[in-house]
């Protein structure tokens, strides 16, 4: 049993070994935006204030700018990092002398006097709070989430230093143990319930793991059936983590600092379709909105475990369990194969090509259709033991 | 007065004798139709009538080539009040200058009336505003206006841009600089004509007289328009097709008020009711004219018992009118709410700061001596900068961060800008 054990991670365990011996230090914690203090936070919004005081001394309409934070034309692929913002980026201008803009710039200030306050105050908020403090002013939650990245991106501090927190919508499973920045303990080992990712993933402290990977699932559904089955000690030691569709940014934060803190193999479970790959590529190489805070939030060493379309006719998934590609599937799919991240993956990018050809696509579920759990007694197994990543 | 009524009342007959001239000789109003010529001149006259007021209608050019005057001159008479007689036709040079502009004359015809007070300004303002709004239909025609009143003598010539607009059946040359009112006009069609209730159709005055205009009056509170309050402030004559009704319209102010130092802007909406009514019977003039004078006579009553159609029209057609102001008031609204937020929040961050570098530096800046009176000074700055930007600017732009160093550097905020 033993011997078993230990012949399922030998191709893991050389994977592990391979990572630590390649690591890039480009993809090392850039810990210089993690140290900028509160003094620094409340002395850069000041400036921002008084240049617009200024302005207004000259009777001139004060402006923002801030840079785009959704145009592709804004980022710079590195295989060591992911996307990351280029320098000298492409900007809005947000006016106040101009009647489309005018609320903009008038939410902007707002949200920056909260969080002045907030970090004066040394009191955190989430984005919510934020949002229900005036929601009339706000008109949606959205906007506030919105702002708030804006700032973050225009004084270049990351949103956890300006006080503002997010709720969490990853759940976590697994071995693993830590502190929270209050001392509380957390302790992710458990059959069958999982733990919310923190708040505050940058308070975390003291992680105990002896895992010897990661897992991130796409979705909650399959991380729930993991859970059901058992996985994590079936597969000990290891930890399973979901962000439950496009992952939020604590999700991707404690991702990282999984490999920041343990640089043991990730490896991704998503549907054999376009939008799972793309999920699967945020948590790997990031995204275009927060792409100015790639280094806290990219793992580009994650490797793509399954769903592969190679799978599909390995395991000759019954037809009916393959669903036709729609016409957006096909623009996400060709949108996809033009990133520039494709072109350092020709593994992956062989099998976006063969979805391509074939022309369906096919969910995680789908390998019930073979046997109900096939998944975690056979799939998973097979390919964490044969090496069967990409 | 009375010379006035006649002088309506001409020009109604030879209005409609133009436009049945024109169906006659199948010709369309043109754009450059002609022009006509009313002159009003004032002489002593025996006591105790006071004085003699003469009028002279002259018309020329292609708008009335049709007009058969000979075969209606006493057609004419028999619809004028019996205090007016014929006058002798004016000096030879005053219609030489007018046929030398338009050609021969299709139409002239003098009269006048004895008047024990003539009020100057009130023959004027009455006289032009009758000619301005006949004007304002029939823009094809230049209206020349003469006055000799009291030694005093008056020119206007009331000619505007003319266009082209289709109402049904008809078409219309209407001086559209004149007026807001473009494509949407209101068309009252008058389908079906209800004669008024002898009996509590109201409103009635004390002694049982009908009281005319009452509908008007009541009108704006009928309307639904958004935003805007509708008074009216006076009402002239109780006559509908000459009397003016005046509303104004009260803006919701918003709490940040707009500069003292902007005046407001009054504008003039201008709107017009076009009926159109047909009766295959009629063949003569006085047919068509008694049939007119019966509509005015009831129109108080027609527009009431159709209210909900005509106050649907005009609502309709005042949001669509309106629609620009609308939106303009609210982009100032937002535009005052805006910098409210924008005010509250520069101010708390100022004075919440125990940076006291960056306080000396904002108080400096604005030149005053504390976060108070920085308040003020900013408030000020700011309607300053955004007065009168209501109209969304093309200035919203993204572009390279090194091309803002043109007019404005660029904005690094994380590197080291000193306070």
């Amino acid at each position: 049993m033993e011997s078993n054990m230990s012949e399922q991670f030998v191709e893991v365990d050389n994977f592990g070994v391979e990572l630590l011996e390649n690591i890039d230090m480009r993809m090392e914690p850039q810990h210089s935006h993690e140290e900028v203090s509160s003094q620094e936070v409340l002395i850069l919004i000041e400036r921002v204030i008084l240049e617009i005081v200024t302005s207004l001394s000259k009777d001139e309409a004060p402006v923002l700018v801030l840079p785009k934070r959704s145009s592709w034309a804004n980022v710079s692929f590195d295989n060591a990092v992911g996307l990351q913002m280029t320098s000298g980026s492409s900007v809005t201008t947000v006016r106040s002398d101009c009647s489309s803009s005018v609320t903009k710039f008038g939410h902007i200030l707002k949200v920056l006097s909260t969080i002045y306050k907030l970090v004066q105050s040394n009191t955190y908020a989430t984005k919510r709070d934020i949002y229900y403090n005036d929601t009339q002013l706000y008109g949606s939650q959205r906007t506030v989430d919105s702002i708030v990245d804006d700032i973050s991106c225009m004084l270049k501090v990351p949103r956890r230093r300006l006080h503002v927190l997010a709720t969490s919508k990853g759940f976590i499973s697994g071995d693993l143990c830590y502190l929270e920045e209050d001392s509380t303990k957390v302790d992710c080992h458990s059959n069958s319930t999982a733990t919310p990712v923190s708040s505050n993933v940058g308070g975390i402290r003291n992680i105990v793991s002896s895992a010897k990977f990661v897992l991130i699932v796409e979705k909650d559904a399959t991380f729930q059936k993991l859970l059901d089955d058992d996985f994590c000690t079936k597969l000990s030691p290891c930890i399973m983590i979901t962000g439950k569709g496009v992952p939020d940014v604590n999700s991707r934060l404690m991702v990282r600092k999984l490999w920041d803190t343990l640089h043991i193999p990730i490896f991704a479970l998503v549907d054999a379709d376009p939008y799972g790959i793309e999920i699967m590529c945020i948590y790997k190489y990031g995204s275009v909105a927060m792409s100015f805070e790639a280094h806290s939030l990219t793992v580009p060493s994650i490797m793509w475990l399954g769903l592969l379309p190679s799978d599909l006719q390995r395991l000759r998934v019954p037809e009916d369990a393959l669903i036709p590609l729609t016409q957006r599937d096909q623009s996400k799919l060709t949108s996809l194969l033009k990133r520039p991240y494709l072109a350092c993956q020709p593994a992956w990018q062989r099998e976006m090509e063969m979805m391509h050809r074939s022309k369906v696509k096919a969910e995680i579920q789908s390998l019930a259709s073979i046997a109900p759990d096939y998944l975690s007694r056979v799939y998973l197994p097979n390919k964490l033991r044969y090496g069967g990543w990409i | 007065m009375k010379m006035m009524k006649n002088i309506q009342q001409v020009l109604r007959s030879l209005m409609l004798l133009a436009r049945r001239g024109r169906e006659r000789l199948k010709r369309s109003l043109v754009v450059d139709g002609g022009g006509l010529l009313v002159l009003l001149w004032a002489t002593p006259g025996q006591p105790p009538s006071g004085q003699v007021v003469n009028c002279t209608v002259a018309a020329a050019g292609p708008w009335c080539s049709g007009v058969p005057v000979e075969e209606v001159q006493q057609e004419f008479w028999q619809r004028l009040d019996p205090s007016a007689s014929p006058c002798p036709a004016p000096d030879p040079e005053e219609l030489c200058a007018f046929t030398e502009i338009y050609g021969p004359l299709h139409f002239l015809l003098s009269l006048q009336n004895s008047e024990v007070n003539l009020d100057r300004c009130k023959v004027r303002s009455h006289t032009e505003g009758f000619l301005h709004k006949l004007s304002l239909t029939n823009a094809g025609v230049k209206i020349h206006l003469k006055l000799e009143l009291e030694g005093e003598t008056y020119q206007r010539i009331f000619s505007g841009k003319a266009e082209r607009l289709a109402l049904k059946d008809q078409t219309v040359i209407m001086d559209v600089t004149s007026s807001i009112m473009q494509s949407a006009l209101l068309r009252c069609l008058l389908s079906s004509y209800r004669p008024p209730m002898s009996v509590g159709a109201g409103p009635w005055c004390q002694r049982g007289h009908p009281v005319l205009g009452a509908f008007l009056q009541q009108l704006p509170a009928c309307l639904a328009l958004e935003g805007l309050t509708c008074t009216p402030t006076h009402s002239t004559t109780s006559d509908p097709l000459c009397s003016d009704t005046v509303y104004s319209i009260d803006r919701a102010q918003c709490q940040e008020t707009e500069p003292e130092w902007i005046p407001a802007v009054d504008q003039t909406l201008s709107l017009f009711l076009f009926l159109q009514h047909s009766d295959p019977f009629h063949s003569q003039l006085s047919d068509f004219m008694a049939s007119e004078e019966l509509l005015e006579l009831h129109l108080e009553d027609v527009l009431r018992y159709n209210r909900e159609a005509v106050t649907a029209a005009l609502n309709t057609l005042l949001q669509s009118t309106l629609k620009d102001q609308q939106q303009r008031d609210k982009a100032q609204e937002k535009m005052c709410s805006a910098l409210g937020v924008m005010l509250r929040s520069i101010c708390c961050v100022v004075s919440s700061s125990t940076n006291m570098e960056f306080r000396a530096a904002c108080l400096d800046r604005m030149m005053v001596q504390d976060t108070y009176e920085l308040s003020a000074s900013l408030h000020e700055s700011l309607q300053r900068v955004t007065a009168g930007c209501v109209v969304p600017s093309r200035r919203c732009y993204w572009g390279q961060a090194d091309t803002l160093t043109g007019s404005r550097p660029s904005k690094n905020y994380a590197s080291g800008n000193e306070i």
